[in-house]
């Protein structure tokens, strides 16, 4: 790994005239580079947008109009946090803004492992994501918390962008500081609250709007900031709720929402808690328990014991693969949440009120 | 076999325990892994270095053809790897006593839940084999 750095002061000026892809040999001085050139830009037709979120205030400067829109829309910002929080800056680049370069695509013919890139980054400071189809770029500075994504123009980004804006940028932060990104919903009441865990198709989100619309409280759902403090909490970051139109039906969100919300690319129904509650959203639950939530049959909600490590397995699964980097420790992190929290398998019931009322009487029983 | 010693077989297999349960993940592909009582505390024996005959006992649910194939599934799905040096001829107290509370012979079950969500997660749809960017066929 040396070796790879000391070659990189040479290679520099080649980068910099010549070089049309990127290699592990020269992806630290690509990601210098593009950072730099972000922060120099000097346009006025870029939107900044400051998000406040848990201990972090990020400056965006966007000049992507759907992301702009979808970081003003799908942040639950946080009130003004005591101490002074971590400052973060975000770029949303492309060529054509004075300063800015195309993207470059990866040297394909000398692949590499994803976690021999990580470590030549982490030890320069940086971490990076690639996505290969659109030469698409997460680039962040941990020196100096800044955060570049790079497309090739406007609107060239991985669908998912817009659900969580600004998601592997706050990733690598919050992990830095040992709290993870959780792939996982959340319900509460006054302050105490479960998370649940579980793949696509368990009933998680569909359990966490059912929540929402009968009287709980939710920090969010499918990514939340989780903290293994001297309690595990739960903090908000994206207020975004998405639904299959099956699930959209059978809680009669359409009612409430209307029948003409597009389908995102997952060929669900985007919206936000704001759009099913108009409690506040909590700037922080204090999690009792992890419940692994299972669609049953026609009977009542029922909630039984479940071992940690298939609780551990549930939690750790997704969230792990959905973060860029980062594996190892956060399987460690995800041990450590499950070692202190109870599990239970929650069997739901079809009645989205009886659910939420169960699940309510067990938040505020204590055995969460 | 019997007699070699073993180890984990890179940095990509972490292993968590829980309440006397062993989750094993290999990072790279994406699979999980959980033991049966035996087995929990015959991978604990394993990655100590402890050989695999030393982890035998009178009265043990298992036999010697038990362990050697809880050895090679192990080996096979890329968990240990023999390795040259002397393996240790004394199982460390705790793993002695979990063996002897065991009453299953030695399984591994494999999941594969996280490879699903890995071949299905574009963000990381990629060839670990092959590297990055190589995409996945899958």
């Amino acid at each position: 790994m040396a070796g790879s750095q000391q070659s990189l002061t040479p290679m520099e000026p080649v980068l910099r005239e010549r070089v049309e892809a990127v290699s592990i040999d020269t992806v630290v001085d690509y990601v210098r580079r593009v950072i730099s050139e972000a922060r120099d830009v000097r346009c006025s037709t870029g939107v900044r947008n400051p998000v406040s979120l848990p201990g972090l205030a990020v400056d965006t400067l966007s000049f992507d109009p759907a992301i702009t829109e979808a970081i003003g829309r799908n942040f639950v910002q946080a009130p003004s946090p005591d101490p002074a929080p971590s400052r973060m800056q975000a770029f949303i680049v492309h060529p054509g803004i004075e300063g800015v370069s195309s993207p470059l695509s990866w040297d394909v013919s000398k692949p590499c492992h994803p976690q021999r890139i990580a470590d030549v980054l982490r030890e320069a400071g940086l971490d990076a994501s690639y996505f290969s189809d659109l030469d698409h770029w997460h680039l962040y500075d941990r020196t100096t918390a800044t955060a570049v994504q790079l497309m090739r123009d406007v609107g060239h980004y991985p669908p998912w962008e817009t659900g969580a804006p600004l998601r592997p940028f706050l990733h690598w932060h919050y992990a830095q500081t040992g709290r993870r990104l959780t792939h996982c919903g959340t319900l509460g009441i006054g302050g105490k609250g479960i998370i649940l865990a579980g793949a696509g198709g368990s009933g998680k989100s569909g359990t966490v709007i059912a929540g929402l619309l009968h009287g709980l409280q939710s920090v969010g759902d499918d990514y939340v900031l989780l903290e293994a403090g001297s309690n595990v909490s739960a903090y908000p970051l994206f207020a975004t709720l998405k639904q299959d139109p099956a699930g959209f039906e059978r809680l009669r969100l359409n009612e409430r929402l209307g029948n003409d919300l597009p389908l995102n690319w997952q060929g669900k129904h985007q919206f936000t808690i704001r759009d099913v509650s108009t409690d506040p959203v909590p700037s922080r639950l204090s999690i009792g328990a992890l419940l692994l939530p299972h669609i049953g049959g026609s009977g009542r909600t029922e909630i039984t014991p479940v071992g940690r490590a298939e609780a551990m397995i549930a939690l750790a699964a997704s969230s792990i693969y959905q973060m860029p980097g980062e594996r190892e420790s956060g399987f460690r992190f995800f041990g450590e949440i499950t070692r202190r929290l109870p599990c239970f398998r929650v069997t739901l019931g079809p009645d989205p009120a009886e659910v939420a009322g169960r699940l309510g009487e067990f938040i505020q029983a204590g055995a969460a | 076999m019997l007699t070699s010693r073993y180890a984990v077989a890179g940095r990509g297999v972490v292993s968590e325990a829980f309440d006397g349960d062993i989750v094993v993940l290999d990072l790279d592909s994406g699979r999980y892994f959980s033991f049966t009582d035996s087995g929990c505390a015959l991978w604990e024996g394993l990655v100590e270095g402890v050989a695999p005959e030393a982890l035998l006992h009178d009265g043990a649910p298992y036999t010697t053809d038990d362990i050697e194939g809880f050895v090679e599934k192990l080996v096979e799905y890329k968990l240990l790897v023999a390795v040259a040096e002397p393996a240790n001829t004394l199982a460390p107290a705790a793993t002695v006593e979990k063996l002897a509370q065991a009453r299953e012979k030695p399984e591994v079950t494999v999941f594969d839940d996280l490879a699903d969500l890995f071949l299905a997660d574009p963000i990381h749809d990629v060839d670990e084999q092959a590297g990055w960017p190589v995409v996945n066929k899958a």
